[in-house]
């Protein structure tokens, strides 16, 4: 369904992507693994036409995009939802704005409606009583969970998620990564997550993969992942299996 | 340099054609407007007011120099503040006080990924920030420009009223015989072209701010520093331009 070829994107002198290979299937989790710095960020922004490649080729439902305008991108980006590494609220907008922003442009629905979608959207991401406030009165893994309210409201077909979870409390990650799962079977969507936590990953992941300075490095399920020999992979899971070796 | 100008060209003709696409966001527009009146009318107010009067008592002194008599000092420094201070000085303190701000703003929300937000929502980033704030800056720097030019000139009629003894008639008389109404039409042409060069330069450097405090002040002060470049030549342009009529 989503599929990179070649993958380039340098900036300056420095290469960031070099080359990448990627195809993601529809309706599955894929999680995205990797050391900061090494271009996580910049593949699901290259994804979304927010940022143009070097070099490669990007497919998405068998159109090539990478070459596509910002027109041509609104289609697409209709059916995705990209929740970003910082929250990126709209800062002079209230919470309830925020989440109503999407829906008002995409859809025609009633006040009345929209009210119910962004309630439910919140609650969702367990969030209640702050639709009055402004990005600026909430904490940090508050403004993060609005922003994955803000994305999901719009029930997109095809979630991205860049590390949603990192900086968040233990129980606020449990929920949302069981959010991520309920969404992916009830709505069928298919999601590619960025994230550091390997624990999750091997729970609720169909596929994972570890990327390194630019390429991707192994790939793989949980299970064949459990096996890998290369070293950055082991050091990933090294930290989960000693936990569960511990308890 | 030559990348600058290629995306600030093409984000200007972005702009200029996605004014006739809807949605047009005019409560957003006067929103703004009112904020750029708003925040600079009393700086502008009271800059404009002292400039006006070491105009009015310059040009005596070198009168008086010169040519051992002032008597057209009043429709000498009528056509000066028309023609050239109103316009520019107050180009110049919007360009600091309004300019800076959204360079910042712009600048801001560049690198916290609220513009890559709006484009994940559909919403066409230039449309949505910079035509509101053009639309501000035009009609602002209008207005500004026309209270300025009333406010430099009856300040300068009360200090040669007070200091060089012109009676208020006497100014105006002699502002008269000078000073034409299209004089204040070129001031106003002049107040709606900075008004424009204000947001495009600004919201320029603020799509492309670096991350970090550093990239966003570094925004506000090349978009200061370059809006103030281009007024002062388009000053040159049009002063030139003006001479022929
Ligand atoms: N807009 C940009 N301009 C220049 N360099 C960038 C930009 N965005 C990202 N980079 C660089 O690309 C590299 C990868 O960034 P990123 O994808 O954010 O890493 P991560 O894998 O942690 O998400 C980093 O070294 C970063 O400095
Ligand atoms: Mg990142």
């Amino acid at each position: 369904m989503i599929q990179f070829k070649g993958l380039v994107k340098k900036f300056g002198d420095r290469i960031v992507l070099k080359g990448l290979n990627l195809s993601v299937q529809k309706g599955e989790i894929l999680f995205i693994l990797g050391t900061s710095g090494t271009g996580k960020s910049v593949l699901l922004k290259n994804l979304m036409g927010l940022m143009k490649p070097d070099a490669g080729q990007i497919w998405i439902e068998g159109e090539e995009v990478s070459s596509f305008s910002e027109e041509q991108y609104l289609p697409i980006r209709r059916k995705c939802g990209l929740v970003f590494q910082q929250p990126a609220l709209f800062d002079s907008l209230t919470v309830f704005e925020n989440i109503a922003f999407g829906i008002r442009r995409h859809t025609k629905d009633s006040e009345q409606e929209i009210q119910k979608k962004v309630t439910k959207a919140l609650g969702l991401v367990h969030l209640k009583n702050i639709e009055n406030k402004f990005p600026s009165q909430l904490s940090y893994g508050m403004q993060k969970r609005v922003s994955l309210a803000r994305t999901i409201a719009l029930e997109p077909k095809v979630l991205l998620f860049d590390e949603p979870t990192t900086g968040l409390d233990p129980v606020t990650t449990s929920a949302i990564n069981q959010l991520i799962l309920e969404l992916s079977r009830n709505l069928k969507t298919t999601s590619i997550v960025v994230s550091h936590d390997m624990r999750c990953a091997l729970d609720i992941a169909d596929r994972i993969i570890v990327m390194d300075q630019g390429s991707i490095i192994e790939i793989g399920t949980p299970e064949e992942l459990k096996k890998s020999q290369v070293s950055l992979v082991k050091d990933f899971l090294s930290e989960v299996l000693e936990k569960e070796a511990r308890q | 340099m030559f990348e600058h100008f290629v995306s600030f060209t093409e984000m200007t003709t972005h702009a200029i054609f996605s004014a006739f696409r809807p949605p047009v966001r005019i409560k957003e527009s006067f929103q703004q407007l009112y904020f750029v009146a708003n925040q600079s009318l009393i700086i502008i107010v009271f800059c404009v007011c002292f400039a006006a009067m070491v105009t009015i008592l310059e040009s005596s002194f070198h009168m008086r120099l010169v040519v051992q008599n002032d008597s057209m000092v009043p429709g000498f420094a009528a056509m000066l503040i028309l023609r050239e201070l109103g316009a520019v000085v107050t180009a110049l303190l919007l360009t600091s006080r309004v300019g800076a701000g959204i360079a910042a703003e712009v600048g801001l929300m560049q690198t916290t990924e609220q513009i890559d937000a709006l484009k994940m929502l559909g919403i066409d980033p230039v449309q949505y920030l910079v035509l509101p704030r053009l639309f501000a800056c035009i009609f602002g720097g209008m207005i500004l420009t026309i209270v300025a030019d009333l406010v430099c000139i009856y300040s300068a009629m009360l200090v040669s009223d007070m200091y060089l003894g012109f009676s208020p008639a006497m100014f105006i008389s002699g502002m008269r015989r000078f000073v034409h109404f299209k004089d204040l039409i070129f001031s106003v042409i002049k107040g709606a072209s900075f008004g424009v060069v204000i947001p495009l330069v600004s919201c320029h450097f603020g799509f492309r701010c670096k991350s970090g405090a550093e990239g966003v002040g570094l925004a506000t002060t090349n978009s200061v520093v370059t809006s103030s470049i281009v007024i002062i030549i388009i000053d040159f342009v049009l002063s030139y331009l003006f001479t022929h009529f």
